[in-house]
């Protein structure tokens, strides 16, 4: 026999299965209190990287035209202009970022 | 093998996506209109090519770091030496998926996705719910679920403390997310300790070490996120002076197995392998070649930048961003014809060992990410 004998789904994957049926999301739009959003770009390293400003600075703008408040630092107009930038950790002394770049679908 | 065109279950979006499979209509890559039939000793022939195949990839790394082959395969020097190390230590592996021919009982391997193959829910789960309901007394080339289990738990004891593997894959893709999900739970029924983050959400602390942003250390990480793109990004130097802080699987060597000019080294080093189409790498080896051949990039994706030439004149071909390391020149492995509809079989192995398969058909002769899945049974 090479069929299965048995599968079983457990929590883990019922519960990806609701969230992404239910949209839950915590990022935030990030937007003023006029209800407008600020963005900018900067290239670096061959591509383009996308900000948006809130609550006194920059935010790394995800792909769902989101900002992630909770998780990173806001950071400085000067401090994403270099070269080196990367976001700084909420929890400090340490910064993400440095993966997921290159790509939007990773499988194949 | 055989391709019958059969009545789709009642209700079979709601089933689908009970199971998971949230990404089913995306250009419409499920379909339950058809499935294809294979013969016990069909199914025989593709589990041995599987795992015969995997022996010789296992000969073709030992042939890269014998010979200090990292330019011929495009992989910076600087990863040589993790490469390496995760090869002799025998790091964890959890699976692959080798794309294969099969045209009358002879099987060719188009590529090795090793590193961060998907389609595996619906190998796996989706297909085998679908069989229960179409005929239960049939049988599937599929124990891939058991094997996961089985194999994670073998190696479960050699995490990294804190024994905790975290998942990871990039954000705002269906597709990825629920793959990923669905090995996170297989390593939650392993017994295993688990976790979830986005790739960007790793962190790295002044140290060089992986952490989670909120400061909990990475001891070990799946990453559905393939070695060509992590070797290129910021974090990836720091990979090999953390690889006894952090384990990754998939292991660093996949790098080889996922990268087209393994084709190349595979026909190198046994030229008369039945499962072998020749390969070679070389510019000249394009202009004014005879024969049909299929040009693909080194480094590529989900079928993309691939050209098929019969004869010297271009029949088919895929746009897309890749071919800067230059393209692997590999024979022409023609696919069966069932109205228009042309399977590649994505054999899968748990743990090195052949363990199911899933069908992916196309209009074409190009699997790329719009061909369909279909399921299979045998007699």
């Amino acid at each position: 026999m090479k069929k299965s004998q048995k599968i079983v789904l457990s929590a883990v994957m019922l519960a990806a299965i609701s969230s992404c049926n239910d949209h839950h999301d915590e990022w935030t739009y990030g937007k003023d209190q006029n209800g407008h959003t600020h963005d900018t770009s900067i290239y670096r390293n061959g591509s383009y990287h996308y900000y948006r400003y809130y609550g006194g600075g920059w935010f790394l703008l995800g792909r769902n035209n989101m900002i992630n408040t909770g998780a990173y630092l806001p950071a400085s107009s000067s401090e994403i202009s270099s070269p080196s930038f990367s976001p700084r950790s909420a929890s400090g002394g340490i910064r993400g970022g440095g993966f997921g770049s290159s790509g939007e679908g990773a499988g194949e | 093998m055989q391709r019958h065109t059969i009545t789709p279950r009642e209700n079979w979006q709601d089933k689908v996506k009970e199971q998971g499979f949230l990404f089913y209509d995306a250009e419409s890559y499920y379909t339950e209109t058809a499935a294809y039939e294979f013969t016990a000793a069909e199914v025989d022939l593709i589990e041995a090519a599987t795992n015969d195949i995997f022996e010789k990839c296992i000969a073709v790394v030992n042939h890269v770091i014998a010979n200090d082959l990292w330019d011929k395969f495009f992989i910076p020097r600087e990863y040589a030496d993790l490469i390496k190390w995760s090869w002799n230590e025998d790091m964890p592996s959890f699976y692959g998926r080798m794309d294969l021919a099969f045209n009358n009982g002879d099987i060719k391997l188009l590529e090795f996705n090793a590193d961060t193959p998907t389609s595996l829910l619906e190998a796996s789960v989706i297909q085998w719910y679908w069989l229960q309901d179409y005929d239960s007394t049939l049988d599937q080339f599929n124990s891939i679920h058991e094997k996961l289990v089985a194999h994670m738990k073998v190696c479960a004891p050699f995490l990294y403390a804190p024994d905790v593997l975290t998942f990871t894959c990039v954000k705002d893709n269906l597709e990825d997310l629920i793959t990923t999900k669905y090995l996170q739970d297989i390593a939650n029924q392993a017994g295993i300790r688990t976790d979830f983050i986005y790739i960007d959400e790793i962190g790295l602390d002044d140290k060089g070490e992986f952490y989670k942003t909120n400061g909990t250390p990475l001891g070990n990480i799946f990453k559905l996120y393939p070695y060509e793109w992590m070797f290129h990004e910021e974090f990836g130097k720091y990979l090999s002076g953390s690889r006894l802080s952090t384990l990754w699987v998939e292991p660093a060597y996949k790098a080889l197995w996922s990268n087209k000019m393994l084709l190349v080294y595979l026909h190198e080093l046994f030229p008369d392998c039945k499962y072998i189409l020749p390969a070679t790498y070389s510019p000249e080896a394009i202009a004014g070649r005879p024969g049909s051949y299929v040009q693909k990039p080194v480094y590529s994706r989900e079928g993309a930048n691939v050209k098929i030439v019969k004869n010297g004149v271009v029949t088919e071909q895929t746009g897309g961003d890749y071919g800067e390391e230059g393209y692997v020149i590999q024979d022409y492995a023609p696919l069966p014809d069932f109205d228009g509809n042309h399977p590649v079989i994505g054999s899968w192995l748990i743990g090195g060992v052949a363990a199911g398969m899933g069908i992916r058909e196309s209009d074409g002769l190009i699997t790329g990410n719009t061909s369909r899945f279909v399921a299979h049974f045998f007699k």
